[in-house]
């Protein structure tokens, strides 16, 4: 409860000695020397509704309060000690009787810290709901999941969370939460942001489902929608997070979600180790598809029999809907490869008169790989060269991966061995062609 | 003006309630102390333990608990003190009733070592409950106790799995779970170390090698065990963890004798172990450079030898002086692009840069010579 709004209501003209009294003695000294005060009432928060935002350390409070104005000057006051509120974002927009209120001014007295006041001129005496809206920093999201395959790792069950956690020195009690995911550009859009009907879809269907019966107390769904480039993932109903504190919600739990295993060989990512990948996509036929799914850790077990095995821990980026993610799950030591260069040859040496400008490297390489699992795999192996250089002969196809490196799979039985040969030439000096 | 100043107090006495209400609430959620150990607060112990050590380095714990729920909302606290947890590796999964009891979510509390759950049972009554989650501090090593029999042509392995406690945490009983060999179940203290018995294979059949590689194992012969990881040589139903093997040999004196240690390299199934016993002190070899000789191919206009090729001739003189033959292996290296001249034996080239020869030693100090001619060519 370090925030505090206060309204002063300007009608009647008072001695100035007394009003200046009066606010010394009641406000703590927290109010600065006013003229005109008659009546001072807090406001319930009405409603607080938090949008926030991971690309930036930045939140959208936005707080519904009813307000009852006096006709003519009235004094809105506002203050935040020992919170991280921007000041220059605060804003005032009265919802009702837009048309009867007009903000004339706003200010922020002298030698009162984190206040502000707002002087705003009513054409009668009215009670309207108004919203008062700021950044915050603080706040923040992630997203992280739980997938557990199944024992021939065909498929998995997606589990996704959303965690948020509340450092901003404000404690928020019942607030509806919203994240967004996407990178904020125009900081001044946020504002725009604010989707009302979604919110209220949401609201609809909870209310629908109690009288229904369905629910007790029933797991908040979270409603994702896009909005413009972003996509705001909104907690049904409303949740109390005290400051310091993170609160962790079940988003999504997707089972039978497809999977393939693979293993990869690439000595420049991994070294000797043969990588196991996990691979899914994000889409219908996963089950999957309705929305991108944020950055964040997945933690990932296999079902063995009535137990779990831990597998992994990995940081997936974001996964945009139609899109391929890949899990790396750490090195498979029980699929080993052995490589071996078989032959070496320095052959077509450019020599002219006393200086050698050029020459060709033969180099056949072996590679043996072992498999010790209790499934077939295809393996696929990465090799990188360097120079001008050229695959003359091959065991098995392969594809260019880029500028310097070709892939080969290779099917290598279950508790097998599969060996695979090539040969390839190095162009050095004159006798290259291409640039390195 | 009375009136007025009568309404502020009024109102700041209800925010100060307001405050403090707030402040209970958060109370009642952080209310549970931190234990000295894993603890749910207002339920009964840990029904089953597991400690699950299938994972290359990570050991997940996995717990069982009866949980007497309310019908509605009902608050889980869990929280740990000095016991290394990875927090966010923690998970309460219903076993019972499943998709009814249901997690609604989890709060972490702030610089505390705590969470709480908030759970929805449809009606009351016991459910039993899973918690698992990451511990630290809890290592674990893998040693081999390895006796050949008295003519070196089979081995009894032994491995043995030992956990050192410094997680923070005791277990009274524990199932332990290595992902392979035996389970056990354990009482497991912090700050104790167990050692205890994974599997024994008997009757492991074993090669007996003897090699001189001087690049690899420096100017001696080497004796070498080398074990298949397959069924038909009694293993082969699991990798073989890395891990310090000790090597002894049947004695009919003392039982058995101390021949050497080797650390073992992880080993797949269908995967080779070879276990280096130490020195053959009555196998000798003497290398000896017969003959380099520079070819030249190409000269500067003052002289100077611009490329050429080498001639190079190396003699081995072996002799064993043992009362039976043996087999050795001599292992060569020559660089570069080369073909052999000549060579007393036959010889496997094993990669590039790399022969080896394969020769049988006649007894009692016999000696055999073994010589190769090779020549290097394009040398700058």
């Amino acid at each position: 409860m370090r925030e505090r709004l206060s309204v002063a209501l300007a009608a009647a003209a008072l001695p100035l000695a007394a009003a200046l009294l009066l606010a010394a003695a009641l406000l703590l000294a927290a109010v600065p020397a006013v003229g005109y005060i008659t009546l001072v009432t807090v406001p319930e928060r009405g409603d607080v509704q938090l949008t926030i935002y991971n690309s930036e350390d930045l939140t959208l409070v936005q707080e519904r309060r009813t307000l009852a104005f006096k006709k003519g000057l009235n004094r809105l006051e506002f203050s935040w000690a020992g919170t991280k509120i921007d000041p220059t974002s605060v804003q005032f927009r009265a919802l009702e009787a837009a048309d009867r209120l007009e903000v004339l001014d706003v200010t922020f007295p002298p030698f009162v810290k984190n206040t502000l006041v707002w002087h705003i001129n009513a054409d009668r005496d009215l009670s309207a709901q108004a919203e008062i809206s700021y950044f915050t920093s603080g706040l923040s999201w992630e997203a992280d999941y739980v997938a557990v395959a199944d024992e021939a790792d065909n498929a998995f069950t997606l589990a996704g969370h959303l965690r948020v956690t509340n450092g901003s020195g404000e404690d928020y009690a019942n607030a509806r939460i919203r994240v967004v995911v996407g990178v904020v550009q125009l900081l001044d859009d946020i504002a725009t942001m604010a989707d009302d009907e979604a919110r209220e879809k949401a609201q609809q269907r909870l209310r629908g489902a109690i009288r229904k019966g369905e629910l007790l107390a029933e797991r908040k769904a979270i409603v994702k929608e896009a909005a413009s480039e972003y996509f705001l993932y909104t907690i049904e109903g409303t949740e109390t997070i005290p400051d310091g504190w993170s609160k962790r919600f079940p988003a999504f739990e997707q089972p039978g979600v497809p999977l393939t295993l693979t293993h990869r060989f690439d000595e420049a990512k991994w070294g000797a180790d043969v990588e196991k990948i996990y691979t899914f996509t994000n889409d219908e036929a996963s089950g999957l598809g309705a929305q991108p799914l944020p950055n964040g850790a997945v933690r990932l077990f296999r079902r063995r029999g009535n137990a779990l095995s831990y597998v992994g821990h990995q940081v997936m980026p974001c996964v945009p809907v139609g899109d391929e993610a890949e899990l790396d799950l750490g090195p498979e030591p029980q699929i080993q490869v052995e490589t071996t260069q078989t032959d070496y040859r320095k052959a077509k040496l450019d020599i002219r008169g006393t200086r050698v400008f050029g020459y060709d490297e033969t180099r056949t390489v072996e590679l043996e790989i072992t498999n010790g699992t209790e499934r077939d795999t295809e393996l696929e192996l990465t090799q990188a060269f360097t120079g001008d250089w050229e695959i003359t002969r091959s065991d098995l196809p392969y594809e260019d991966q880029d500028y310097r490196s070709v892939t080969f799979t290779v099917p290598v039985p279950a508790r097998g061995t599969r060996t695979l040969t090539y040969t390839a030439v190095t162009h050095t000096g004159s006798n290259a062609e291409r640039n390195e | 003006m009375k009136r007025a100043a009568a309404t502020r107090t009024a109102l700041i006495a209800a925010a100060t309630v307001v405050a403090a209400v707030v402040v209970a609430a958060i109370v009642t959620l952080v209310a549970p102390p931190a234990r000295a150990r894993v603890k749910l607060v207002s339920l009964p112990e840990r029904a089953t333990v597991v400690l699950r050590l299938d994972h290359l380095t990570a050991v997940l714990v996995q717990e069982e608990r009866a949980v007497t729920l309310q019908q509605g909302l009902n608050r889980l606290d869990f929280s740990w003190k000095r016991v290394s947890i990875e927090p966010g590796s923690i998970q309460l999964e219903p076993l019972d009733r499943a998709g009814r009891v249901q997690v609604l979510n989890v709060s972490f509390p702030p610089e505390e070592n705590a969470l709480v759950w908030e759970v929805d049972a449809p009606r009351a009554g016991p459910v039993r409950v899973r918690i698992s989650y990451l511990l630290k501090g809890l290592r674990r090593l893998v040693s081999y106790r390895a006796v050949a029999n008295a003519d070196e042509t089979a081995l009894t392995l032994r491995g043995y799995l030992t956990l050192q406690n410094h997680s923070g945490e005791s277990f009274d009983q524990v199932a332990i779970e290595p992902g392979y060999g035996a389970r056990f179940v354990k009482k497991l203290e912090n700050g104790e170390s167990k050692q205890m018995l994974s599997f024994a294979a008997e009757d492991v059949p074993i090669e007996k090698t003897l090699t001189y590689d001087p690049e690899t194992f420096g100017p001696r012969v080497v004796m070498r065990y080398r074990i298949e990881n397959t069924a038909e040589n009694k293993l082969g139903s699991f990798p073989l963890p890395a891990g310090k093997v000790r090597l002894f040999i049947e004695d009919t004196k003392t039982g058995a004798a101390f021949i050497g240690e080797d650390f073992a390299e992880f080993t797949p199934v269908g995967g080779e172990l070879e276990l280096l016993l130490g020195q053959a002190r009555d196998v000798a070899v003497e290398r000896t450079i017969v003959n380099v000789k520079k070819i030249p191919r190409l000269r500067e206009q003052d002289g100077r030898i611009r490329l050429y090729d080498s001639d190079e001739t190396y003699r081995y003189e072996l002799q064993n002086f043992r009362d039976a033959p043996v087999t050795l292996t001599v292992v060569a290296r020559v660089n570069d692009t080369w073909r052999m001249v000549q060579s007393s034996h036959p010889f496997e080239r094993t990669d590039s840069r790399t022969i080896e020869f394969t020769v049988e030693l006649p007894p009692k100090g016999q000696t055999l010579v073994l010589e190769y001619q090779v020549l290097r060519t394009n040398l700058e």
